[in-house]
């Protein structure tokens, strides 16, 4: 085999040359290794990652100011050196041909979008704006945003919209993912706040996860639980054997959406058997009494008989909690995107409260939280909650922010926003007839989606200001803003842990792109409401506004200085008041956030933010799922993450050639062995599912992760919304994704032939 | 107020003099923010992350009798593929290029679900199979490390790696006209820096390691190996190691559950047509069958010269071997294809191709100014072109895959060989006014040939029903389901071409009722050729395209 002996002359075997040349390696500096000679870095600088909440911090390699690389940031606080596919890629989709460069608008004529400048757009958005806001009032219009931009620009977005252009109705894509976390802390804790830090995923000797794939979801959290040098128990509760459940310890495979009914019997064997904390629930709780004669009927037998586990089972996941010295509970969208997921959520919280698990290391009720921006847009979209995490409704908040930002009070609406699914409600019944769409898709996107192509004829006037002409969603517009993408702007971000991170431009908006924060400037501009935001000129100045939006919140951060010191610390985690870090003086500050108060958690002394101080302990008698299978529709459809590679409507992950390597191209349904024996029915088959609500075509994925008659389809395929039939939860309006009755069959074909050529 | 009237007069707010769109427009596309940002870090730079994975590297070179090799610990593995994406972006790959991929195996036990994250890169051979087959000693395995390293720029694009390889590693690039694959970012090592994969796995999956090839040697090939694919001891449900002798460790201390398949083990998946490589092995072999049957084929009296069979056998092979360079990324190198003699029967077969070339051009030349006949004057090229049919046959059993094994290869090769020489003899017969036993006797050659031409063509579908989705069962799927119509039209070709025209002419000639020179005849036969050609290039295509390796676990629907 070894060629050594006969080793031939260079001109016949040739070890070196252009082509060689090509994959050149060199040292480079900035703390790097190798890299590929023509991406070699004159510079590098730190920010945080687009997708997920996790808030990963890549070091981007920059030729000359601009963006050529990336590697993740080994001094970051958060991911340690690491990153999943999505991060590794995230330039990739800033290059795509389908970027938007130039603002389109509809002609009438033809149908067609065709190129205008900016000032003939922004023309047009303000006449017909503000055409349907005279003539059927300011409700007749609404914005639906999202949870991937800048906090500063959602601030601005929702200001501008309620105090500058004096409408009402906005909501963002968060609805379809947090809405259930930030209605269940409200109301448990007094204000929206995840307790945690990522070290207590080390740092707990139970971890259980609820509705949670964190392998796929949230991979570098997953880095965490496996540096736990404790060997902890996992526990995972999940009606499908995820990637999770096969590294857990004890994975409780429930039938779906008897989530709530397993948590209120895991409770009830607690309180049965005396493993919980009273000292705690006395001095920090309100209500456990009631609570505790609430759970006394869920017994093992009826909990059983509901969720599909068997009693020793129940037994033992309780027992594991009792004896934990540290239990932290984790949840992400298979509790939220259920219809009774904020009663959920908050019976994960009790648990924590009646075994007091919460404020110290290791444990907590924890949400992890989806998009990149979800906890800004918590805290500061202006369109659920007052800016800051107050409330329309409260005088005293009005006059606080209007205060603050020195604008007249009557210009803050008294009430609420409908939310996503009452504005598309509104859109239906003719009352709201003008759309702004800011970085979302919702005809991929929402539950039921085959709904907005029916509204469409509703809508006088749908804007999408997005970074992509291609989305589902732009396709329809009459007027498409360009937006400069992540990488190309400036401004933060806030993860699951609190941490405010930034966000920096590093690469060049493709033509007339601009960043949501200019054309929300611009908008001002051109509506007449510039006066009221003459002190928002940048990303920077607005995030001033927004500490001092913060002051005496519990989400205080009047203690970071600015940009640089958020830079300098690896991202600074909310609470940090002004007086931490005058205290301290600057310097020793940032070597405190750098070092021993890198990583914070909330609730230490056992005081919430409500108005006694005390946590609430809130539940209700579990409702079954609305959509319930029948002879006609006998499976459920489950629907979730597909893999790490993809992120929601794929308009971004879709756009890079390495991360479509990673995840099936085809829309793909999974199904048990079982099933699929029965229905005679193999991987790569074309099948056919059916809702009540549509019909799709699919590939078939033969797969034991599924349980026999369940099915589940990723959410990143344009299908698989087709089939969700819609469902809300009644206290945060969020869609129940989890639990669709469907038929399955198989779609006669020649042979068991892939569609690929 | 007419609604919107303040746009059109944007003094409000509006700095004055400046236009806000030419502001924002420009203050977008300037970058110098970042540059306070870039010098804050570079002053604070520490060292690199590989600081943190000393573990994850060997403490020592490997000593002699060992090599390096990749470790993947599957239990740690929770299936994010970072490791797919590093290894793009720190060796600089092309925008579609992945170096190391992913797949997933699955139990088929409902009662015990399972399945797994297997990600995998280039194996390092003991025994490479790129390495055996390549005809230009474009690839190294380096003899410290056991690297095996792709020369870049001495490939010549002949994809034969890509064939050998088991694991589907060598990536071809069109646009470079080479393959490219992973090195273990030997560089990183040389340097104590761990490659890219092992670098960016956030759970520490994947290590290197030291191995002893022996001990590989043993466990892949030696006598106590297990005999059944499926009981692989390396990874369920994968090539048999004992082709190449991968040295990849998949590391578990779970009991996996029976039966652990890959997860598109039910998909079909087409493979490459290669349609120059159709037309060479159709055009080179009927030239070896012409060839051998020139004599026969030559004029009325067997004293004539073969010159006219000879002429269009020497033209079929120019074409073909012709056809063949559009097959080489940089054909310019192709000239270094004796390089590899002495592993790869590719070198083998271009070598014995050009031998037949030079015989059979020579044999031409001396039938067409030889004034009297000799007819042995074609045999040295004819052997010549049958040691080619054999090294083509070679070439493809050679690849280890099942479908192509020697006893499926060879009866096609040597079929269509044996045919396409009958039909043309036969058509270039009639033509020349050969005598009417001749023209029964190819006749009757072409009608043998040909039906065991058919039986060789249809033998892959016996496994239609298989039904465990093996390589024989997908690759009989494949010809008898998507490529069912063109096997059809194949069979029907070889059918009317070699066999029932043939028959025709033979029936019709016998006894005198028909002149063999008569143009209908002579038409017939020229058809039935046409025919045959046909349906070989059809079955060729089918041949590649058809082919279902055994192979590491894929994605389903990709």
């Amino acid at each position: 085999m070894n060629t050594a002996q006969t080793t031939p002359p260079t001109w016949l075997r040739r070890w070196d040359g252009p082509l060689t040349a090509d994959l050149t390696l060199r040292p480079a500096d900035f703390g790097l290794g190798l890299v590929p000679a023509r991406l070699a870095p004159t510079a590098t600088t730190t920010m945080v990652c687009g997708y997920c909440s996790t808030g990963c911090a890549l070091k981007i390699h920059l030729q000359d100011t601009q963006a050529v690389n990336l590697t993740p940031d080994p001094d970051y606080p958060v991911n340690l050196g690491m990153a999943c596919p999505k991060g590794w890629e995230a330039l990739t989709p800033l290059r795509a041909p389908d970027r938007a460069t130039q603002p389109l608008l509809r002609d009438p004529r033809t149908g067609r979008l065709e190129p205008v400048d900016w000032d003939h757009a922004l023309q047009v958005f303000t006449l017909r704006f503000k055409a349907l806001m005279d003539q059927h009032g300011p409700e007749s219009v609404a914005f639906l945003s999202t949870g991937q931009i800048c906090t500063e620009e959602m601030a601005f977005l929702g200001a501008l919209f309620k105090f500058g252009m004096g409408a009402l109705h906005a909501d963002s894509n968060t609805r379809q993912c947090m809405a259930t976390s930030a209605v269940a802390y409200k109301q448990a804790f007094g204000f929206d706040a995840p307790p945690y830090t990522y070290a207590d995923f080390e740092e707990s000797d139970v971890l259980v996860f609820i509705g949670s794939n964190l392998c796929i979801a949230h991979p570098i959290l997953w880095q965490r639980v496996l540096r736990n040098p404790r060997q902890p128990e996992i526990v995972v509760v999940d009606p499908r054997t995820t990637e999770t459940a096969l590294c857990a310890t004890q994975h409780l495979p429930i039938r779906p959406k008897t989530d709530l009914v397993l948590l209120y019997g895991t409770a009830h064997l607690l309180i049965a058997n005396g493993w919980i904390r009273r000292d705690f629930i006395e001095h920090h709780t309100t209500g456990f009494d009631e609570f505790a004669r609430f759970v006394a009927p869920f017994t093992p037998e009826r909990v059983s008989r509901e969720t599909g586990l068997t009693i020793p089972r129940l037994l033992r996941f309780a027992r594991t909690i009792a004896h934990g010295r540290a239990v932290s509970f984790w949840w992400t969208m298979g509790v939220n995107q259920g219809h009774e997921s904020t009663r959920t959520a908050q019976a994960i919280i009790n648990l924590a409260l009646i075994t007091g698990n919460i404020g110290r290391p290791g444990t907590g009720p924890n949400s992890v939280t989806g998009q990149c921006n979800a906890m800004g847009s918590r805290l500061f979209a202006n369109t659920t909650n007052l800016l800051g995490g107050r409330d329309f409704a409260n005088p005293d908040h009005r006059t606080t922010v209007a205060r603050i930002l020195g604008i007249p009070q009557e210009r803050i609406p008294d009430r609420n926003s409908l939310t996503y699914d009452q504005i598309l409600d509104a859109i239906d019944a003719g009352a709201i007839k003008g759309l702004w769409v800011i970085a979302t898709n919702p005809f991929h996107s929402w539950i039921g989606r085959d709904r907005l192509h029916a509204l469409l004829d509703k809508l006088e006037f749908l804007v999408v200001q997005d970074m992509y002409t291609s989305t589902d969603t732009a396709r329809h517009a009459h007027l498409i803003l360009p937006a400069a993408g992540w990488g190309e702007k400036e401004g933060t971000f806030i993860n699951s842990e609190r941490r405010i991170g930034l966000v920096k431009k590093v690469a060049r908006a493709p033509g007339q792109a601009l960043s949501d924060f200019r054309i929300f400037q611009l908008i001002a501009h051109y509506w007449g409401c510039a006066d009221l935001f003459r002190a928002w000129t940048s990303p920077e100045a607005v995030f001033q506004i927004l500490k001092r939006l913060s002051a005496g919140q519990p989400c205080d951060f009047t203690g970071i200085r600015d940009y640089q010191m958020i830079d300098a610390c690896g991202g600074i985690q909310w609470p940090w008041p002004e007086h931490e870090t005058s205290s301290r003086g600057l310097a020793a500050t940032i070597h405190a956030l750098r070092t021993g108060l890198r990583e914070r958690r909330l609730f230490a002394d056992g005081r919430f933010p409500t108005p006694d101080g005390r946590a609430r302990f809130l539940f209700e008698p579990p409702r079954p799922a609305p959509d319930q299978p029948d002879d006609h529709h006998p499976f459920i459809l489950l629907t979730g993450r597909g893999t790490s590679a993809q992120w929601h409507t794929n308009t971004r992950t879709g756009k890079s050639e390495v991360l479509r390597q990673l995840y099936p191209q085809q829309t793909y349904v999974e199904v048990n062995p079982a099933d699929a024996a029965r229905l005679r029915i193999v991987t790569g088959q074309t099948v056919e599912v059916s809702s009540r609500r549509a019909t799709v075509r699919a590939t078939a994925v033969v797969t034991p992760a599924v349980q026999p008659g369940h099915l589940f389809m990723p959410m990143h395929y344009p299908e698989t919304n087709r089939l969700t039939v819609p469902a809300f939860d009644p206290y945060s309006r969020q869609p129940a994704y989890k639990h669709t009755a469907v038929r399955l069959r198989p779609v006669p074909a020649r042979s068991h032939t892939t569609t690929q050529p | 107020m007419v609604p919107g009237t303040s746009i059109l007069h944007p003094a409000k707010g509006a700095a004055p003099g400046a236009d806000p769109i030419t502001t924002a427009l420009r203050e977008q596309q300037d970058l110098s923010a970042v540059e306070q940002f870039a010098a804050w870090h570079d002053n604070h730079a520490t060292p690199g992350p590989h600081r943190l994975y000393r573990n994850l590297l060997p403490a020592a070179e490997p000593a002699p009798g060992q090599q390096y090799a990749f470790e993947v610990d599957l239990d740690k593995c929770s299936g994010c593929k970072a490791c797919v994406s590093a290894c793009h972006s720190l060796n600089g790959l092309d925008p579609d290029e992945t170096w190391r991929t992913t797949g997933l195996l699955v139990s088929d036990d409902w009662r015990h679900p399972f399945h797994q994250t297997v990600t995998t890169a280039c194996h390092h051979c003991v025994d490479p199979g790129c390495l055996n087959g390549c005809p230009v000693l474009a690839y190294d395995k380096e003899p410290i490390s056991g690297i095996v390293r792709h020369l870049d720029d001495q490939c010549i694009g002949c994809r034969y790696c890509v064939m050998k390889c088991p694991y589907e590693v060598p990536r071809y690039s069109p646009a470079r006209g080479i393959v490219r694959k992973c090195d273990m970012c030997s560089r990183r090592l040389a340097r104590g820096e761990p490659p890219a994969c092992v670098q960016a796995c956030p759970n520490q999956a994947i290590r290197i390691t030291l191995v002893e090839t022996a001990d590989l040697l043993a466990r892949h090939r030696g006598a106590t190996r297990p005999r059944a694919p499926k009981d692989s001891a390396w990874l369920p449900d994968t090539p048999d190691p004992a082709l190449t002798v991968p040295t990849t460790l998949y590391q578990t201390r779970r009991v996996l559950p029976q039966p652990v398949r890959a997860a598109d083990r039910q998909e079909l998946h087409p493979q490459p047509a290669h349609a120059p490589l159709v037309f060479m092995l159709v055009l080179t072999q009927a030239a070896t069958g012409l060839f051998t049957l020139a004599p026969i084929a030559a004029g009325p009296s067997g004293g004539a010269s073969p010159a006219l069979p000879l002429g269009v056998a020497i033209i079929l092979l120019s074409a073909g071997l012709v056809t063949s360079l559009f097959h080489l990324g940089r054909p310019a190198g192709a000239w270094r294809a004796f390089l590899g003699l002495r592993t790869s029967w590719l070198s083998r077969e271009i070598l014995a191709l050009g031998l037949f070339a030079l015989l059979g051009c020579l044999a031409f030349l001396a039938a067409a100014t030889a004034a009297a006949a000799l007819p042995w004057l074609p045999a040295p090229a004819a052997l010549a072109g049958w040691a080619a049919v054999l090294c083509s046959i070679m070439v493809y059993a050679d690849t280890g895959r099942e479908p192509w094994r020697f006893a499926v290869t060879a009866p096609k090769f040597i079929g269509t060989a044996a045919m396409l020489g009958s039909v043309l003899a036969l058509a270039l017969g009639t033509l020349s006014g050969a005598p009417a036993e001749r023209v029964a006797g190819l006749c009757l050659a072409s009608i043998a040939s040909g039906l065991f031409k058919l039986a060789a063509d249809h033998r892959p579908l016996r496994h239609l029903h298989d039904d465990d989705f093996s390589p024989l069962h997908k690759t009989a799927l494949l010809q008898a389901g998507r490529f069912g119509g063109l096997d059809r039209t194949r069979a029907a070709c070889t059918w009317l071409g070699a066999v029932v025209l043939p028959a025709w002419i033979a029936i019709a000639t016998a006894g005198a009722a028909m002149h063999p020179g008569l143009p209908l005849v002579r038409s017939g036969t020229l058809l039935a050729a046409l025919l045959a050609l046909a349906g070989e290039w059809l079955e060729r295509y089918l041949f590649f395209v058809t082919v279902q390796p055994r192979r590491m676990p894929g994605y389903p629907a990709s």
